[in-house]
């Protein structure tokens, strides 16, 4: 074999060139993916989503939407909406495959499409684990400050939510000042949630004020609404009225219910994937009656009820089996899909807390889930930590970095520098390893230090680093609103009261 | 006070050329080329070992940085008042007996090379014997046994025992090091040093040496 050319062998002898001898082109990138359901299951369950709808059908109290949805053909007894398959169908078809929103400046969308999976922080945390007391408190607005600069400054948090319920505000502004304290303290787009009509057009009103205008605002929206339907099968009037505001307007949102196996949906999984998916896509339904093409994104929380406790539960293993069954569904629908992670049962950010948030993490981009929230919340919903959040942002950068893969090429399969060593030698010094060894990626928080090392870096466990790192970031100072917009966001905060 | 921050920067930055280059400016500048080893180079590699230290620097990069600054002083040596013989110090290094495995060895070779030391690199699976001998030849200031195996640790006891035994010991420092190799270890066989790394192996023979 002639040294110069290891593929001699496979070439053709006529024109002695080397044609892609072993397929690059097909070999290029490989990127792990999972299927958890069969084509057969995804029709099953699509099927049986059909029949609920036909079947047993909805709540709904809203008249208005009763009459767009008798006027399209859906049957209206009482409060009881049922939809025919046809029309489910029908009304599925113009939701857009894609959905894309932005940052405050316009210049990193997020665009919510196939298998990418885009990581955020979560909504209505009750308690505040405070790192720098290590005790846990009511959230208030205060702290909805520090953990939205936070998030502001944690690379893999790519949008963000309004993460906690302040307990220092009215209840009936309370929503809006917490959207406005995160729209003023971080660059990246908000998903928010809100109670009222009011508190809806109030914070429609801010994003409007920051795009420019309404037009830019719904072109490159930087808010996303989320609607939030009572399992089983129940649409209220609220729900129903933001809904059809943003639907009308063309704002994203995201219609989401929370289903728990057991108690609001049935004890099997399969069950509660259906009727979690019935929920969220009656949703999509009824906007896309009222505006066809209009941005909707899919899914549902369906956990189990765990049935010590009554808790509902965040870490289940359950919780990623359903998950990940409806971001098939939703990739069958070809709308987004709206997926969890980075949340625990556990009371601090300790190893419970790591084991459930890496796995639904892993699961979660496993699946193409497209927009996952909750990633830092502890104690099933109840405690936003700081730390934990830092710790689930070093957990998403690791599922990322195995997300992507390897790239396999003739670059990469690198013969001519394994030949140039050989038997014996080694790769320290070759160009090819300067080239590429900083492909490999290095945690801030993961300790591979030598033990000598550690001693000398002051024998720290995780946790200490963890809290270490948190209140490093936390001096993050993210890029303040222009001040005419924060002067105009001032005067619209009064007339809240 | 010459300044050679051109030197130390090309270094840290692992750019073989421009220490080539920034090395012969300094020659033409007429700065006396042993100014230019110990304050530009050696002390441009110091800051290279801390950088390693601190994460800022990978192996790679130090190892580059360790080639470009021997390809230097290969440069400089006509200039050296003493033609470049006169090293920090002088290292014999091996894999004990019944031990082939060398990436350590090499690795620790190459930054104590970059410390300015002169090595003697034995290579695998090394004899105690061929360790007193090469003693006697080179008359080297310290001796460095390198391990992987939990079974050719013992070895390394032999390897002590065996320059005690030819009456050498008290002209050289024993130094070992190896994944298994522990400080306690090394108390144990009567070693005058350990370090668990590459890094820690050069500072640790500058120390000695």
């Amino acid at each position: 074999m002639n040294p110069e050319s290891q593929f001699t062998n496979r070439t053709d002898t006529e024109t002695g060139q080397q044609e892609n001898p072993v397929g690059w082109e097909s070999m290029l990138h490989i990127k792990p993916r999972q299927r958890f359901l069969s084509t057969a299951q995804i029709l099953g369950l699509h099927e049986a989503t059909l029949s609920l709808m036909e079947r047993t059908g909805f709540k709904v109290t809203h008249e208005k939407a009763k009459e767009i949805l008798h006027s399209h053909g859906a049957s209206v007894e009482g409060d009881r909406i049922r939809l025919p398959a046809w029309l489910v169908e029908k009304a599925l078809s113009t939701a857009p495959s894609q959905v894309v929103f932005f940052d405050r400046n316009r210049t990193k969308p997020v665009i919510l499409k196939d298998d990418d999976t885009w990581y955020g922080p979560t909504i209505d945390a009750f308690d505040y684990l405070d790192p720098e007391t290590g005790k846990r408190r009511p959230f208030t607005l205060e702290d909805c400050r520090k953990t939205t600069r936070l998030a502001d400054a944690l690379d893999n948090f790519t949008w963000i939510m309004t993460i906690g319920v302040c307990s220092d505000a009215p209840s009936a502004t309370s929503d809006r000042l917490i959207a406005k304290q995160v729209l003023a303290n971080s660059t990246k787009p908000l998903l928010f949630c809100c109670g009222s009509m009011d508190s809806m057009r109030d914070i429609y009103d801010m994003g409007v004020l920051i795009a420019g205008s309404e037009e830019r605002l719904i072109n490159q929206p930087n808010i996303i609404g989320f609607q939030a339907p009572i399992s089983p099968l129940t649409y209220d009037d609220a729900l129903i009225d933001r809904l059809l505001f943003a639907a009308e307007k063309g704002l994203p949102q995201v219609c989401y219910s929370g289903p728990q196996a057991g108690s609001t949906s049935p004890a099997t999984l399969a069950g509660t994937v259906v009727q979690g998916s019935a929920e969220s896509l009656f949703g999509i339904i009824l906007g896309q009656l009222v505006n066809p093409g209009c941005p909707f994104v899919y899914g549902a929380f369906a956990t189990i009820m765990d049935m010590a406790t009554t808790v509902f539960s965040y870490g289940a293993p359950e919780m990623n089996i359903m998950a990940s069954a409806m971001s098939q569904l939703a990739h069958y629908y070809s709308i987004p899909f709206f997926g969890m992670s980075g949340c625990s049962d556990a009371k601090f950010p300790d190893s419970q807390a790591a084991v459930e948030a890496t796995f639904s993490c892993f699961s979660s981009s496993m699946s193409g889930a497209n927009m996952v929230h909750d990633n830092g919340w502890l104690d099933h919903s109840t405690l936003i930590s700081p730390e934990y959040m830092v710790l689930v942002n070093e957990v998403i950068e690791k599922v990322n970095r195995y997300m992507n893969g390897m790239r396999v090429d003739e670059e990469r399969l690198a013969l001519d520098v394994i030949d140039k060593v050989g038997p014996g030698g080694h790769f320290l010094m070759e160009p090819h390893t300067m080239n590429h060894f900083r492909e490999v990626w290095y945690s801030k928080l993961f300790d591979r230090t030598t033990t000598a090392g550690w001693r000398a870096a002051g024998s720290k466990q995780f946790h200490e680093r963890l809290r270490e790192h948190t209140l490093k970031i936390m001096e993050h100072e993210p890029e303040p609103l222009p001040e005419e917009i924060a002067r105009e966001m001032e005067k619209m905060e009064k007339n809240w009261m | 006070m010459t300044d050679l921050s051109a030197i130390k920067d090309a270094l840290t930055s692992g750019d073989a050329e421009s220490v080539k280059n920034s090395v012969q400016e300094a020659v033409d500048r007429g700065v006396d080329a042993d100014t230019i080893l110990n304050d530009g180079l050696i002390s441009g590699m110091d800051i290279v070992g801390e950088k390693m230290q601190t994460g800022e620097m990978f192996i790679p990069e130090v190892l580059m940085a360790a080639k470009s600054m021997s390809e230097a002083v290969e440069t400089l040596k006509p200039f050296l008042k003493d033609g470049g013989r006169n090293k920090t110090g002088h290292m014999v290094i091996g894999t004990v007996k019944g031990d082939l495995h060398d990436i350590g060895k090499n690795l620790v070779t190459m930054m104590v090379e970059s410390a300015g030391f002169e090595v003697t690199d034995l290579g695998v699976d090394v004899a105690p014997e061929k360790f007193v001998e090469a003693v006697r030849e080179k008359n080297p200031d310290i001796v460095a046994l390198s391990a992987l195996l939990t079974t050719t640790m013992p070895m390394m006891q032999q390897t002590v025992d065996a320059l005690a035994e030819s009456g050498v010991r008290d002209q050289i420092k024993i130094i070992v090091g190896g994944a298994p190799v522990t400080q306690e270890f090394a108390d144990r066989i009567g070693a005058d040093g350990y370090a668990s790394d590459a890094g820690g192996a050069s500072k640790l023979a500058k120390s000695l040496g």
